[in-house]
């Protein structure tokens, strides 16, 4: 609150000297560009779609006033309801599994070992596939005959799932492929493993502590930050997931894979109801700011500032 | 001082020439998806023809992907600025709904030269809203069989008689499916599934939207019997190993451009799909002996119908130059195009008349089995229903479920048509 009411201060233009004012003046034209990118662009959009959540739209017709009644219709949509589902459940599985494996193989990564950066750069690789190119390849790696999955399962005596075309492993199936796109977090863990001074491991083997104390007594609360700004992103862009089930299942089997976002773009550009559409958003707005603000909440429970 | 007038003249030259222009020529904009190959070569001529014909109008092309040209026409629409004729779909009659349409019927009414009982009946119904016609059509597609002849010969059946019943259909798969000791097929004769579901419907005598009585009619006995059989077929071989096969298959619409696609190998015996098929087997199964019939129904021929789609060229709503516009709408829909262009890709003429005339059967033999054998019979999807898009989408998903043993045919298309009922009278407020 302090900071906000300086930054107030630093805004009253009139106490401010001639110098200061030029400054600010030129402050305020350098950032121009992006201003109009993100009024145009963000700010605007954030709002039309807000009084577009109270209407119907079709992009052709004239909006229509309708109150809630999007909102109330949604309630009462059982698809809304799957695809609230299938993004809980997406969320819900890949976040604790894609936390701990990132840190873990972090911590592997972080071992002086021969080779190491040709490890790390294996690991951060899937990354800068494009997410089209890399779901293409993965319909392929999950494609039940031909596939590399089922051909491993196949040769050890299993008959591996239908994968995306099975209504109960389209999900997991999902999972699995996202998280072998960890590359970027991993990163960070890395960068914040390596921020972790020399002295406190030195001396917690002076005091006796094995590695694995070592590892739950120094490393996990140092990189609590970092753990804290992995699981924020992670469930914002969990919440957002599209482009892979649009790609690769379209929502399918059984609406197994509608995801919130692809549920949504469905009605927006399919079915032309950007109203309907833009209530969507907003209440995905609302169930992405209540969960950030649950994390953020109970982060000084267990985030370390060191 | 020279600079200035020789500045002046020029700007006067100009905007002297550019009036000129203006007046002898209307520039109509017109946007398609024929990016490339024959097609691309094709309508350049087209074109070409039509500007030699009609020396006031010229069109000026603009090449937008199929996938996204529903798109980028409706935005244009949205924002003042649409093309003066786009190729489309008969789903895009649904738009007429929404008033991104312009209608055509005061220049057909005006115009003693376009005739809507040229076409065929189905192409009309379709591009029709309201009693309205919003968009002409150069060719109708009809979905068929299409069956291995070569693969028939190896099992021992008679290539030359395909299967005219569900029955014989059924008993023909069996003989034709290949499976592993763990089920794994290997080989199959007919995959339903993979076809529009509504050829199902429409051969077993149900359909999609009552349009006398404005209706939807999503839980038609007919449909119920439908998802009832494709359900048991399914349940024959095990709907994880259908399921299984469908996915290891389906990249690149089943290898449709492929040689080693499943239709052309003989993995897959008989399949439903639209007529324009034919060209992609000439050209991608060069080696294989085919046939095209019929889709097989309970009661066989003439008791079958399958599904016919138009394809459409339209006047987006808020087109500048109407009037051109509607000359090219004309050509578009006219003898010559049909005659040059749509014969190109194995699709039917919708002018009735040139699917009889002797020159154009002899260059194009396949048209003999689609006037005599699947026109009459098939049924226009109605796509003028302004939720056609969402209907279809539920319809699958409701497929799934049946499929999967989550709901019964008869939960599931209860449950269909009472969303689609709600949503059409939405639609419709």
């Amino acid at each position: 609150m302090k900071a906000f009411k300086n930054s107030l201060k630093l805004l009253s233009i009139n106490k401010m000297s001639n110098e200061k004012r030029k400054d600010f003046r030129n402050g305020i034209l350098f950032i121009t560009p992006w201003l109009m990118g993100f009024i145009l662009l963000v700010l605007y959009p954030f709002f039309a779609a807000l009084y577009y959540s109270f209407t119907r739209y079709n992009i052709i017709k004239e909006p229509r006033w309708v109150g809630f009644e999007n909102y109330i219709e949604l309630f009462n949509d059982p698809l809304f309801w799957t695809s609230l589902y299938n993004t809980f459940f997406y969320v819900g599985v890949l976040l604790p599994l894609a936390t701990i494996l990132s840190i873990s193989i972090a911590l592997l990564l972080n071992q002086k070992v021969r080779f190491m950066s040709a490890y790390r750069t294996i690991y951060f690789m899937p990354v800068m596939v494009p997410m089209v190119a890399s779901s293409i390849v993965w319909m392929w790696i999950l494609n039940p005959r031909f596939g590399l999955i089922n051909g491993i399962l196949n040769a050890v005596g299993i008959k591996g799932p239908g994968w995306l075309a099975s209504p109960e492993w389209a999900k997991p199936a999902l999972v699995l492929m996202s998280l072998w796109a960890m590359g970027r977090t991993i990163v960070i863990y890395l960068a914040g493993l390596q921020d972790i001074p020399k002295q406190l491991y030195e001396a917690a083997r002076i005091d006796g502590a094995s590695p694995l104390q070592a590892t739950f007594h120094i490393t996990i609360p140092m990189l609590s930050p970092i753990i804290f700004f992995n699981v924020v992103m992670g469930l914002i862009s969990g919440f957002q997931y599209f482009t892979q089930a649009y790609i690769m299942t379209g929502g399918g089997p059984m609406n197994k894979t509608l995801f919130y976002s692809l549920y949504l773009y469905r009605n927006a550009f399919s079915n032309l109801k950007m109203g309907y559409a833009s209530a969507q958003a907003y209440i995905l707005f609302i169930i992405i700011l209540f969960f950030t603000a649950i994390v953020f909440k109970f982060s000084n429970r267990w985030v370390h500032y060191g | 001082m020279f600079k200035k007038y020789l500045f002046l003249s020029m700007v006067l030259v100009f905007v002297l020439s550019s009036l000129t222009l203006a007046a002898e020529q209307t520039v109509v904009e017109f946007w398609h998806g024929f990016q490339s190959g024959r097609v691309h070569e094709a309508m350049n001529e087209m074109v070409k023809h039509f500007e030699e014909t009609h020396p006031n109008i010229k069109i000026k092309q603009t090449l937008v992907a199929w996938g996204k040209i529903n798109d980028k026409v409706l935005t244009s629409v949205a924002a003042g600025n649409p093309p003066d004729v786009a190729r489309g779909w008969s789903a895009n009659i649904a738009w007429a709904s929404q008033g991104a349409l312009e209608s055509l019927d005061e220049f057909i009414k005006d115009d003693p030269e376009w005739n809507p009982e040229d076409f065929w009946p189905q192409a009309i119904e379709q591009s029709t809203y309201e009693g309205k016609i919003y968009a002409v059509s150069p060719s109708v597609i009809t979905n068929v069989m299409f069956y291995n002849k070569d693969r028939f010969r190896e099992v021992g059946l008679d290539p030359e008689d395909p299967p005219n019943t569900i029955e014989e259909l059924e008993e023909m798969n069996e003989k034709l499916t290949v499976a592993g000791d763990n089920g794994e097929i290997e080989k199959i004769g007919i995959v339903p599934t993979i076809s529009a579901i509504d050829n199902w419907i429409y051969a077993f005598g149900g359909k999609l939207y009552d349009h006398e009585n404005k209706k939807i009619t999503a839980n038609h006995p007919k449909n119920i019997e439908a998802f009832k059989w494709l359900k048991s077929f399914i349940d024959n071989y095990g709907v994880e190993n259908i399921q299984a096969w469908i996915a290891s298959n389906q990249s690149g619409q089943f290898g449709r451009w492929n040689p080693q696609g499943p239709y052309y190998t003989g993995e897959l015996g008989m399949w439903v799909i639209g007529q324009w098929n034919y060209n992609d087997i000439m050209e991608y199964g060069k080696d294989m002996d085919f046939g095209m019939t019929y889709i097989p129904s309970p009661d066989g021929w003439p008791n079958t119908s399958s599904r016919l789609n138009s394809n459409f060229y339209y006047m987006p709503k808020g087109a500048k130059h109407p009037e051109a516009a509607w000359e090219f709408l004309k050509f578009l829909s006219g003898e010559y195009f049909m005659r040059h262009f749509v014969a190109t890709d194995a699709v039917t003429p919708a002018r009735k008349g040139i699917c009889y005339d002797e020159e154009f059967v002899s260059n194009n033999p396949w048209i003999v089995p689609v006037r005599d054998k699947l026109m009459p019979n098939s049924r226009a999807i109605p796509n003028s229903l302004p939720i056609i898009n969402e209907y279809h989408g539920q319809l699958n998903a409701a497929l799934d479920m049946v499929v999967f043993g989550e709901k019964t045919a008869e939960e599931a298309l209860n449950a269909l048509q009472a969303e689609m009922e709600k949503e059409l009278k939405r639609a419709l407020e």
